[in-house]
């Protein structure tokens, strides 16, 4: 008889000790895999990527995972060598050597470790393509997760197992060494000693518990109050939680064996006792599965309140699935047949919603604004109280109760939190109507329930319908078209096509659009968190199951001594389920109240989780995490009711077959829905949509070279690794056209814009082609030589913006005799393409002021530098980095005693600091850009402000409903009030921060053709005039140039603006 | 006088076809109220299978045992657990006390199971403590008390539930001389003055010179029976040690 022939039959003989260990380790492999799988999911390492929480929690996971693996399978592989002992004993005293002994154990357990392996990644890949599926399923979105059999998972699931395999095989082989034969053959004696409870600690538990809990309601203000709050529950939740199980317990459970009439009943007896030693010797286990499950089920909750704002604010912003207001009757039947013509998603309702729009006083700024008023001339809707609750009734919100003429009731705007009492109460709205007969109104109520499609002003009050008929007596009602489909967050295709028919005046709003907008990137979030928070609960789960088991082997002598005495099977059968169910509940129970209370306090954080519709979803994840843990106790109570009884019980016998077939359906549903298919169906058939920019106005052609800089003196600060290097473009006028136009950006560094930042405006990536964008530039024309010197201006890019996007203002200076310099800032850009084909992405560390200054403080360093390779490439040298071939002459034409600088946002602030710094440049614009770290750490450029002529450049207004300007903003306000040289501030109210940016032109554009939620329009560019916005910059760019670097004086800056979108600051 | 015990023709079969083994052949044995009877025979000759089947952990495959009148063969699984309780009390040879409990606990552990109102049981506990002399040890665990004790701590739960029957099994076997007499005196007493009925199986010669009556089992049959009648309990040991001898095997078995 061999070795390999002994541990053969040693594991058939201790089948079910092995069967033990085996399961064990099994489950480990499960989850690890299952957890790792999730990891290497290239969406989600994405995902991940972009959020310093979600890396956080993510590796929190992993090291609590590792760790869990770790312990359970030694714990496991412990018991299982003890239980062993006597046998590894008798080999020994029959004489086999210790070395053939420790080879055999060795063997063994490989053997295991091997099968373990196969089995645990086969079922782990099922698993996480169930829970994938659940959970999709959960949410109801498009989440498109790849989640495939991974090889990188695998080689990592296989790392991790083989060198625990190895190292516990070892031990195996060890343990022979490390006892005496006499202690091999006693270790199954060693008696429990009872277990002792300090009242202290008991009290103690109570006075941690009652003060974590009572922070966690403690009413807070500010940011250290809540930082307390939140501190101190999470020590007293957790050393609470210890000293429970630890102490209060037991305590409690002593408590209850003096009470002799209970505890002198039956199997109470046995199970209190025996409890009295579970609890404490599992005291520490049980704790951690408590807390690891509060804290599974409070993330998760986060993510979906999270998930579930999103959700609220799209149907906020676009109460049905498609609504428009009506136009001419062959454009509402064009949009009708689209509607109608999308099959998989059906019509449920279709309602005209008659509103009328006037003009009217409030007594309350806050009702209605002068804000307001500028923006529309008629700021006030009107709809009757019988189409309201039509719409309501459609919509499934609450209707309006009846108000009688003098009153109405308000509709609470959007991106706001009035309250009735706060705003409306007391406050009185007058309605001007053209032919007299002004109607007063008091409100009577508010509702936070909107019927219509969102646009500014956001006014809208509810009458009833006999003063609504009055009124339309004399004003004409415009009539909303409102559409609501079957599974209206999937309606892509329609609402691309609708996108394309769509008219300004329509104000076509579909629902997909505001929901796709961030839902995905929620849903993302919802998806990990939910993921991690089943796979720890099927952790805890695993590491009760398995201990309660442990402990029944030991137990069992105890139950064969009460079936001699007389207990039948039944009893024990009782006994067994109620001392298991204390175990499993009382964790179950701890988490859920700690659950609660941390909610509570979460609650009050997060107002997005305060909703009351957040209560099912999270029902539904506590209702799943309930469900997992009855399964595995029914799992449990099977395994040791077996164990003891040698034959499970039929009625848990049954249950454990209806859940084995519950998976297996789930499994075979899941595998019915989703036959393995590949995602990229239609999208590489449509042709991706191609933009363009307007032509500039100047008279001169614009020629582009682009040029490789290495800064060999100066180390990266951001990698470290490697010379600072930088991209430019050199755009000049150009005397004829070259063979080829200048890409808008570099093709792989557009495909990687595509795939990683289109998504963040709400649209699909590989639709558009960026890299095609028409621009006005040929690439390496020959240099316009008119013998003329032409001033240079510097542009510098808005953080994390390529440098292209600022192509529309710079073609236009170039075409009006200027030079320009566009420079990227690398590993701040979110990418750059260099010449050899590299793509330097973003790699900035996190957002602090320490960023943000060491920040501005490379963007100079690079401006400074390309200022100097200029010089460098005037006196006839190429800087260029590869040496190519530079445009002749163009050396020639640069006037470098003329250096201006411009830039957006980050670029603005770069262009004030880097004319602080250097005195070659001349004049400076700062567009939308904060200079410094607001609130305190301000540029020095800020505090000193300049000498030279200096524009600034604001959109938007400020909370107040002021226009935005320098004056409210510390940092410029210092930097105009320091500024001793000729400068100008002017704002484009309606415009957004990325007015300032080709977004103005290019968002339009894609809004035709894809359907762009209104909400990503409204916050980058405003609702401005486009075409307008875009001159009115053009003509105080040039103009400011033009004064200030060619020193022909502009009358513009003396007049009133000339653009009624361009409001000038004093 | 009642009869406690009744069985007739009792049979135990183990194996299946092929290699058949008998361990139980015929056996009629019938005991009174009040007796103390005593098996003893050699190794495999069926006394322990025996007490099985009479204690109902294990079935006859033919044959009736009564024991109270009542028919074994034909109660259900949870009709012969609650008979085992309210009936029958226990006593082994490795004790079977459960360590997680106290010598009190242990001991009102049947009355616990019985689901008996708990306002007395503690003085119950008490009372036959007392009169086991392990009243002072009442709340220590098993782990903390000696062989002897344990022992008597299981006798003290046989019988708290005043069963008709207390089945012993090797009661001495692990226990010192001194332990073992206290425990034979101890049963004798019980015997005489509260008139339990006691079935022991022992392969003590010493241990059943305390009974009134001692079958001997050979083969699965029973091959004689001594009745002590008036004789002293040395007179007794002496005919018990010659019937062994008769009985033949190993003599070393019986010592």
């Amino acid at each position: 008889m061999t070795l390999f022939d002994i541990t053969k039959k040693n594991i058939k003989g201790n089948f079910k000790n092995y069967l033990i260990y085996f399961i064990s380790m099994f489950m480990c492999v499960v989850i690890y895999y299952t957890f790792v799988s999730l990891q290497y999911s290239t969406k989600i390492a994405d995902s991940i990527e972009s959020s310093q929480n979600m890396q956080m929690i993510f590796m929190i996971a992993s090291i609590v995972l590792i760790l869990f693996v770790l312990v359970f399978i030694m714990y496991s592989n412990n018991f299982f060598t003890r239980k062993r002992k006597k046998e590894i004993g008798l080999y020994s005293l029959l004489g086999l050597p210790k070395k053939t002994i420790g080879r055999m154990l060795f063997y063994e357990n490989l053997f295991i470790g091997g099968i373990v392996l196969v089995a645990g990644i086969a079922i782990g890949t099922l698993f996480s393509k169930m829970f994938t599926m659940i959970l999709i399923k959960l949410l109801g979105t498009e989440l498109e997760i790849g989640m495939t059999f991974s090889l990188s998972a695998l080689v990592h699931t296989l790392i991790v197992f083989l060198t625990i395999i190895f190292f516990t095989s070892i031990q195996g082989y060890r343990l022979i060494y490390k006892f005496k034969l006499i202690e091999l053959f006693r270790s199954d004696q060693e008696g429990e000693l009872e277990p002792k409870a300090s009242i202290i600690s008991a009290i103690l538990a109570v006075i941690f518990l009652v003060v974590g809990y009572g922070f966690a309601f403690r009413n807070f203000s500010t940011s250290e109050e809540i930082m307390v709050n939140l501190i101190i529950m999470t020590i007293g939740v957790i050393v609470g939680t210890i000293l429970l199980f630890d102490s209060l317990i037991i305590v409690l459970l002593k408590a209850i064996k003096k009470k002799t009439s209970y505890y002198y009943k039956g199997m109470n007896l046995i199970s209190i006792s025996n409890l009295v030693y579970r609890i404490k010797g599992n005291a520490r286990t049980l704790s951690v599965i408590t807390l690891l499950s509060a804290t599974a089920l409070c993330a998760f909750s986060v993510g979906f309140g999270m998930y579930h704002s999103f959700e609220q604010s799209a149907k906020q912003s676009s109460p049905f699935s498609y609504m428009f207001v009506s136009q001419s009757e062959s454009f509402n039947k064009k949009i009708d047949t689209i509607i109608q013509d999308d099959k998989e998603h059906p019509i449920k309702a279709k309602l005209t919603l008659p509103v009328i729009k006037v003009a009217g006083e409030a007594s309350s700024s806050k009702v209605l604004s002068d804000r307001d008023k500028q923006e529309d001339d008629k700021p006030i809707k009107i709809i009757s109280m019988k189409d309201y609750n039509k719409a309501a009734d459609v919509l499934g919100l609450n209707p309006v109760q009846e108000i009688d003429d003098k009153h109405a009731i308000a509709i609470r705007p959007m991106y706001t939190d009035y309250t009735f009492a706060d705003v409306y109460q007391g406050n009185i709205l007058k309605v001007d109507l053209p032919k007299g007969e002004d109607k007063t109104f008091e409100f009577a109520g508010m509702t936070p329930d909107r019927v219509i499609n969102w646009s500014y002003p956001d006014i809208m009050i509810i009458v009833n319908n006999k003063m609504y008929d009055k009124i339309k007596t004399q004003v004409p009602p415009i009539h909303y078209m409102g559409y609501m489909v079957q599974g209206q967050t999937t309606t892509k295709q329609t609402a691309n096509t609708l996108a394309g028919v769509r008219t300004p005046e329509s104000n076509l709003l579909t629902f997909y659009s505001e929901y796709r907008v961030g839902i995905e990137g929620a849903a993302f979030n919802v998806f990990i968190l939910g993921f991690l928070g089943l796979v720890f609960v099927m952790a805890t789960g695993s590491i009760i199951y398995f201990k309660q088991l442990t402990e029944a082997t030991s137990d069992k002598f105890r139950y064969d001594i009460l079936r001699k005495i007389g207990v039948s099977r039944q009893a024990i059968n009782n006994g067994i389920v109620k001392q298991i169910a204390f175990i499993f509940i009382v964790p179950l129970v701890v988490a859920l109240v700690h659950y609660l209370v941390i909610l509570g306090l979460l609650k009050r954080l997060f107002s997005a989780m305060a909703s009351s519709d957040i209560l099912p979803p999270i029902l539904v994840c506590v209702i799943v995490f309930v469900t997992i843990y009855i399964i595995y106790y029914v799992l449990t109570v099977n395994s040791i009711s077996k164990t003891v009884n040698k034959k499970s019980s039929p009625l848990i016998r049954r249950v454990s077959l209806a859940i084995v077939a519950c998976i297996v359906a789930m499994a075979g549903i899941f595998l019915w829905f989703n036959p393995p298919t590949s995602n990229d169906d239609k999208m590489t058939v449509t042709e991706k949509i191609k933009l363009e920019l307007p032509k500039p106005t100047g008279k001169y052609l614009v020629g582009r070279v682009d040029m490789h800089l290495v800064d060999k003196k100066r180390v990266d600060p951001w990698v470290k690794n490697t010379s600072r290097e930088l991209m430019i473009s050199i755009w000049y006028p150009a005397q004829q056209k070259s063979k080829t136009k200048a890409l808008y950006m570099e093709k792989k560094a557009a495909k990687y814009f595509d795939e990683k930042s289109i998504s963040s405006i709400g649209v699909d990536s590989g639709l558009i082609d960026l890299s095609a964008t028409a621009t006005n530039a040929w690439k390496d024309a020959p240099v316009a030589m008119n013998n003329k010197k032409l001033p240079v201006v510097i542009y510098s890019p808005g953080g994390s913006i390529p440098r292209n996007f600022g192509t529309v203002l710079v073609e236009e200076l170039v075409s009006r005799g200027y030079i320009v310099v566009t420079v990227d800032h690398p590993y701040e850009t979110s990418v750059v393409e260099f010449p050899d084909g590299r793509l330097v992405t973003e790699k900035l560390p996190s957002v602090s002021a320490e960023t943000i200054l060491k920040m501005m403080d490379v963007r100079v360093k690079d401006i400074r530098f390309v200022l100097n390779q200029l010089e460098y490439f005037q006196k006839g040298n190429n800087p260029d980095h590869e040496k190519r071939n530079l445009p002749a002459g163009l050396n020639k034409v640069l006037d470098l005693s003329r250096i201006g600088i411009f830039g957006h946002s980050a670029g603005g602030a770069t262009s004030a600091q880097s004319m602080y710094e250097d005195r070659r440049l001349d004049a400076g614009i700062d567009m939308d850009g904060t200079m410094g770290h607001v609130p305190d750490h301000l540029l020095p450029v800020a505090q000193n402000g300049l000498k030279s002529p200096f524009m600034l450049m604001h959109v938007g207004y400020t909370k107040d409903g002021k226009v935005d300007s320098h004056l409210p903003n510390k940092d410029r306000n210092s930097f105009w009030k320091q500024s001793t040289g000729w400068k100008f501030d002017l704002a484009i109210p309606k415009g957004g921060h990325f007015s300032y940016t080709d977004y103005q032109v290019l968002l339009p554009q894609i809004s035709q053709k894809l359907s762009v939620s209104s909400k990503v329009m409204e916050k980058s560019i405003g609702n401005v005039d486009s075409e307008k916005a875009i001159a009115a910059q053009k003509a105080y760019i040039s103009a400011f140039f033009d004064q200030h670097l060619k020193g022909i004086s502009q009358p513009i800056f003396k007049s009133p603006s000339p653009f009624k979108e361009v409001d000038l600051i004093k | 006088m009642e009869t406690v015990v009744k069985a007739t023709n009792v049979k135990k079969v183990y194996g299946l076809k092929g290699s058949i083994y008998t361990a139980l052949d015929d056996i009629n044995l019938t005991i009174e109220t009040g007796e103390f009877v005593g098996i003893m025979g050699p190794s495999g000759s069926g006394k322990s299978t025996l007490l099985n089947v009479l204690s109902t952990i294990d079935h006859p495959t033919s044959g009736d045992i009564f024991i109270d009148n009542t028919n074994l063969a034909q109660m259900n699984e949870d009709q012969l657990s609650a008979f085992r309780r309210d009936k029958l009390g226990f006593i082994f040879q490795d004790y079977n006390l459960l360590d997680t409990l106290t010598v009190r606990e242990n001991i009102l552990l049947p009355l616990a199971l019985a689901k008996i109102k708990a306002r007395d049981l503690n003085q119950k506990a008490d009372k036959i403590a007392e009169q086991f002399f392990i009243d002072s040890i009442l709340d220590k665990y098993p782990y903390q008390i000696s062989g002897g004790q344990k022992q008597r701590t299981a006798v003290c739960r046989a019988i708290i539930t005043n069963p008709s029957l207390l089945l012993a099994d090797e009661p001495t076997g692990a226990l010192d001389s001194r332990s073992a007499t206290d425990l034979l005196e101890c049963l004798k007493e019980l015997n005489e003055t509260d008139k339990t009925t006691i079935l022991m199986v022992t392969h003590d010669a010493f241990a059943a010179s305390y009974c009134k009556r001692v079958l001997f089992i050979k083969d699965g049959t029973i091959f004689t029976e001594l009745v002590k009648g008036n004789t002293s309990r040395k007179n007794f040991f002496k005919k018990i040690l010659d019937t062994l001898s008769v009985l033949g095997g190993n003599g070393n078995d019986f010592v």
